[in-house]
């Protein structure tokens, strides 16, 4: 009974959270401001990258501070398929992400030689090279990067067909489909959390020798959960591409696009599916907020949002570890409701 | 050091059989030198040694787990030297790691449901866990505690369990009473012979207790310096004085 109760719980929070999200941009869109729509897209993306980096980082266990590289080739090959052959971007995500998971193999298979931190140092370094190639590489226009041209699509359904949203709705219609995403996101790593592969993921975080002791193959298992994040990343990038209307090597490979998911992902839980979004919910609002009302008085600049994440960090590291989504909410729940945790243990518990 | 003479026995029909094994760590330090022996379908055979005699070792070269530089391994008369160690676990052949080396943060249930997972459909995995779950009740009772919260005894049965769901042929355990109270070693190697008078599962069991060892074992092997010094039946090794001195201290 007390497993269906909190089930049900549960579920209501989805609900709520669900309908919060959905309704969040509708008032905002009368005054005609849309700064906190954008505001709304960056916390979607980023939770939707924290999902995934969850897959690599707190599931499997390996920690990857490389994940914007995938992000790059998502956003790249879709911008390029796009802008030389006129491709759809939905097919254009599609092919970023099969892009990304397929290079993500191949890089990341003799990478899982390393362990602990020479394996993230090794994410490190492929990012590292990564830079210059995208900086010179000439079929992607180098430095300059790719601009994406607006085609000028009619109504809701060519905006959202062409992923090109203009004028009044541009900011609207970004909110909605990163919101699809981040619950596709989501609905499709449920499934992998629940199958086998989530579990042989956890299994070699827990214990690589115990895992391979049971017919486990690691590296192959390592190399899977690092292509499912490179997967999230990529449709992650399109999206942005497509938002930001311009593909560019130092907006893609920024290292924000993984240090924001991973700190989503360390102060809502790691592991836990929702952890990155309750993360992201709290933590992209406090940089965009900062950066953006600060202004210009004694404390604008850069940084202020990055010494605040610093103090957060450590408060989360030092108090629990493991998230706030690890904080017994259940049977916080249980006493406002004003039924005594211990009574039920004793009652018909 | 000169071994006693050893007593023939044939190893026709060997489940296990290890020849001229040599395993190497680094540049030429050797584990192993020249390491034959074998064990047949349905025996229970004893590895002894003292710590740093390679017992671990051993157990890692028939798991798959460490490379040997030269020497044969077969398992059920084929070659299995160059197969992964997933493909050792298909066909049969388990470890019980020392220091147990659960999945701490994931149920009991779960842990032992991983065990299955290379080897075992859907269909046969209730079945499985039955079997376990009669062998170890107490894991029945802990099934959705996580493994991290179990005491030694108790994690130690978990892992004897986990490497039982693969349904193997031939079970290794790597010290399996290593830092468990004295009335829960008891309890797993009354499981383990029970599960052998049940089932003939062939075992081959590492252990520091030496004289429970023999007692559970009907041959034995002793490790010394990554060589086998000395083999026989349980009998004659604990008659043997190498063994009387060196590891019941007589």
């Amino acid at each position: 009974m007390d497993g269906s109760s909190g089930r049900r719980r549960a579920r209501l929070a989805l609900a709520a959270g669900v309908l919060l999200g959905l309704a969040y941009p509708i008032p905002l869109q009368w005054s005609g401001y849309t700064y906190f729509h954008t505001v709304g897209f960056l916390v979607l993306i980023n939770a939707m990258l924290g999902v995934g980096w969850n897959v690599i980082g707190g599931w499997a266990g390996q920690f990857d501070f490389g994940p914007q590289v995938f992000f790059a080739i998502g956003a790249y090959t879709a911008a390029i398929l796009f802008v030389h052959v006129g491709l759809s971007p939905w097919l254009g995500m599609l092919a970023g992400v099969l892009a990304a998971m397929g290079i993500c193999a191949l890089v990341t298979y003799p990478l899982t030689r390393l362990r602990g931190h020479y394996f993230a140092i090794s994410t490190v370094a492929i990012w590292m090279i990564a830079q210059p190639i995208g900086a010179t590489w000439e079929f992607i226009n180098g430095s300059r990067g790719l601009f994406i041209p607006m085609q000028g699509a009619q109504g809701v359904l060519g905006a959202t067909a062409s992923l090109q949203f203009a004028g009044r709705t541009k900011a609207l219609g970004y909110y909605y489909v990163a919101f699809g995403l981040l619950g596709l996101t989501l609905w499709l790593l449920r499934l992998v959390e629940h199958s086998k592969l989530g579990f042989y993921f956890r299994a070699i975080r827990d214990d690589q020798e115990g895992a391979e002791g049971i017919g486990i193959d690691s590296r192959l298992y390592k190399v899977i959960a690092r292509s499912i994040t490179a997967a999230v990343f990529a449709a992650g990038g399109v999206l942005y591409g497509f938002w930001a209307l311009a593909v560019f090597p130092e907006q893609v490979l920024d290292l924000n696009w993984s240090t924001l998911p991973i700190m989503a992902t360390v102060v809502g839980g790691i592991g836990r599916l929702w952890g990155p979004v309750l993360g992201a919910v709290i933590l992209i609002p406090i940089s965009q907020i900062m950066s953006t009302t600060l202004g210009t008085g004694p404390l604008a600049g850069r940084g202020i949002d990055l010494i605040v994440y610093g103090v957060i960090i450590v408060l989360i590291a030092a108090l629990r570890p493991t998230g706030i989504l690890s904080l017994p909410w259940s049977r916080w729940a249980r006493r406002l409701a004003g039924r005594p945790a211990s009574g039920r243990l004793v009652g018909h518990g | 050091m000169g071994a006693e003479p050893a007593p023939p026995v044939s190893r026709d029909g060997a489940l296990l059989d290890m020849r001229d094994v040599e395993v190497a760590y680094g540049a030429g330090v050797l584990a192993l030198q020249g390491v034959s022996l074998h064990v047949r379908p349905g025996e229970i055979v004893a590895l002894i040694g003292a710590n740093g005699a390679g017992k671990t070792t051993l157990l890692k070269t028939i798991a798959g787990l460490v490379a040997p530089r030269s020497g044969e391994i077969r398992f059920a008369g084929r070659p299995i030297g160059d197969l992964e160690a997933p493909d050792r676990v298909r066909l049969g052949v388990a470890l019980v790691p020392e220091g147990r080396r659960l999945f701490s943060r994931l149920t009991v249930a779960e842990n032992l449901t991983l065990g299955t997972f290379t080897n075992a459909e859907a269909a046969h995995r209730r079945e499985m866990l039955d079997r376990v779950y009669t062998l170890f009740p107490v894991l029945r009772e802990r099934a959705r505690q996580r493994a991290g919260t179990l005491s030694g005894g108790e994690g130690q049965m978990l892992a004897i369990a986990r490497a039982l769901m693969s349904r193997p042929r031939f079970l290794m355990l790597d010290e399996p009473s290593l830092g468990i109270m004295p009335r829960l070693v008891d309890a797993i190697l009354e499981a383990l012979a029970r599960l052998h008078r049940a089932e003939g599962l062939a075992m081959f069991l590492v252990e520091q207790n030496v004289p429970a060892a023999l007692e559970l074992a009907t041959r034995g092997y002793v490790l010394q310096t990554g060589r086998v010094v000395l083999e026989g039946t349980s009998r004659d090794l604990l008659g043997s004085e190498l063994v009387r001195k060196a590891y019941l201290g007589m």
